[in-house]
């Protein structure tokens, strides 16, 4: 790989890394899992790095081979993740601390969902990507992705508890 | 309550993750473990190649085997690598695949012998496909629209093995139900919008009109693309309200014919054998953290008519995705060792029969001998494939 190469690998890495390995966190979970998963993805990208830095998307090309990975391993351990809880909370401000009751349970529900719907959720309102450009990186039918979200959102609203005056948390 | 949820996700997703950090030096750490991956490859190709020498030098005297039997299963075709399969469709000699490659933009159709899996040819579309159907004749239908790295919106008419097409520019439609060879059905908002082709490779335009008394339901807040349909002859839409909830099927133009979409049950995965839908539904009030659910049988007006022998099928109350050909329907579930069953759907019901496959199942396609699978490979590097299994006699 040429020295330009590299250094553009290097630039992508240091502007990219956090916000992806965020979103794999949220969606696997763990954070050391979640670490894995970038390094993979980033091994895989830095081998097809002129070609990618080409198309001009290596930012999605990533994210898609994470968001891939999670979800299968997710699957495989579909009956033994466990919910995640303030623990894996660390280094909250105080500001969002105060307001972790009711966000903790919303966390918590999301832990509950499906890997697949997890990672909608995850694309949608963390990566703030379109239905369609969600489609692109689980690879299936924007209709997929319309039923996913549904059944998420179905489903965070029954398993949300709810206040005294109806409303939910 | 949706919009209140959607900020509260962005809201806790920002503060959840705000903590993480990657590990310093990443770039670097990339680098090195790559140049020891491509010394592994290195190592493991030259023994590949060493073991496989010496096999042909063992058997090049044999007869060539002969052809692989079609009573068994077998992998058809593996697409290159990074091709993820989206979609499988067949008709006639072909076996369509709709498959992305990873990190690019756009998507590929392919056509390949169904017999052979040999590539007959291969399309680029040029942004994300939004459906695919072959119609009357064979011929494909596709649209796509823009998705995160841009490109157009469209919809192609093409011929059977894809080397010719007309096109409808600017239009995509979702999803579609071709009617005749030229002719199909959108589902829209505001109803059924009939669109007309020019045949693969005429010039021309197409043309797109509004069908009145085609109404799926009140207009705001109603978004299609889900699923369409025909069931004894109308057309059924699969539909949601705008925030993806409230998921239920409607007969067009009899918008009180419908079912689904209360807080118990909603629409999933559906299927039509021509006089019955095949509807796997989710209950919301399950807390528990699975994506299957029962299979329903619903008749001409949208009422549940589910045999008995299905209603209480272990398997097939944990159905994740349906699809038929002929009286065969075909189930992929959750069950643990049932990843795809079948049965026969005609005037009787027929036993649920489990095929050897392994793995999730990603995307099928059935004609009433033959079905074809494509499961989730086990490793992000592996590549997809499909295998064809011949359709039990029980499902028949």
């Amino acid at each position: 790989m040429r020295a330009a190469d590299d250094a553009d690998f290097s630039a992508f890495v240091a502007a990219s890394a956090r916000r992806l390995l965020r979103g794999a966190y949220l969606i696997t979970g763990d954070l050391a899992e979640a670490e894995d998963l970038l390094q993979t993805a980033l091994e895989r990208a830095y081998r097809r790095w002129p070609s990618i830095r080409q198309k001009d998307v290596p930012e999605a090309y990533v994210r898609k081979i994470i968001v891939t990975a999670a979800i299968d391993a997710g699957r495989r351990r579909k009956f033994s993740s466990a919910p995640l809880n303030e623990e894996q909370l660390p280094g909250l401000p105080d500001a969002a601390v105060e307001r972790l009751p009711g966000r903790t349970a919303l966390l918590s529900c999301v832990r509950e969902l499906p890997p697949g719907q997890r990672a909608v959720l995850v694309l949608r309102y963390f990566d703030d990507l379109t239905e369609t450009e969600t489609a692109r990186v689980l690879g299936c039918s924007v209709g997929t992705v319309k039923s996913q979200h549904a059944r998420a959102m179905a489903r965070l609203r029954a398993l949300l508890p709810r206040q005294p005056d109806g409303s939910m948390t | 309550v949706s919009t209140s949820i959607d900020s509260e996700l962005r809201a806790v997703f920002q503060e959840a993750s705000e903590f993480v950090q990657p590990r310093p030096g990443l770039a670097e750490s990339v680098r090195l473990a790559t140049r020891r991956h491509r010394r592994r490859m290195a190592v493991a190709i030259a023994v590949v190649l060493v073991v496989a020498g010496s096999s042909y030098l063992l058997t090049a005297h044999r007869q060539s085997s002969p052809a692989a039997s079609h009573d068994r299963p077998r992998e058809l075709l593996t697409l290159p690598a990074y091709y993820q399969v989206q979609q499988l469709a067949v008709a006639g000699p072909y076996l369509y695949v709709l498959a992305g490659e990873d990190g690019e933009p756009g998507s590929a159709l392919s056509a390949y012998d169904r017999a052979t899996g040999r590539l007959i040819h291969r399309v680029s579309i040029p942004a994300a496909p939004s459906a695919l159907a072959v119609g009357p004749g064979g011929l494909v239908w596709l649209s796509f629209y823009p998705d995160q790295n841009g490109g157009p919106s469209g919809t192609w008419l093409l011929s059977p093995d894809l080397r010719l097409r007309s096109s409808d520019p600017n239009v995509a439609q979702s999803p579609i139900v071709p009617v005749s060879r030229t002719t199909a059905f959108a589902v829209t908002q505001y109803g059924l919008v009939t669109v007309r082709m020019p045949a693969p490779g005429q010039p021309g335009h197409a043309s797109q009109q509004v069908d009145p008394g085609t109404s799926i339901g009140p207009g705001q807040n109603t978004a299609p693309g889900v699923w369409a349909g025909m069931l004894d002859g109308r057309l059924v839409a699969q539909v949601t309200n705008g925030y993806g909830f409230d998921s239920h099927l409607v007969i067009a133009g009899q918008p009180s014919h419908t079912f689904g979409g209360s807080t118990l049950y909603q629409a999933g995965s559906v299927t039509s054998t021509g006089s019955s839908l095949w509807v796997e539904m989710f209950a919301v009030r399950n807390s528990y953290a699975d994506s299957s659910g029962p299979l329903v049988r619903l008749n001409g007006q949208l009422r549940p008519t589910t045999p008995e022998s299905v209603r209480s099928s272990a398997v097939l109350t944990r159905t994740e995705n349906v699809w038929s050909a002929g009286n065969t329907v075909w189930a992929a579930t959750a069950a643990p060792g049932h990843s795809l069953v079948c049965f026969a759907a005609g005037s009787q019901i027929g036993p649920v029969t489990t095929l050897p496959v392994s793995g999730q199942v990603a995307a099928l396609a059935a004609t009433p001998d033959t079905v074809y699978v494509t499961t989730t490979p086990r490793h992000t590097d592996d590549n997809f494939s499909v295998t064809s299994y011949p359709v039990p006699g029980a499902c028949h």
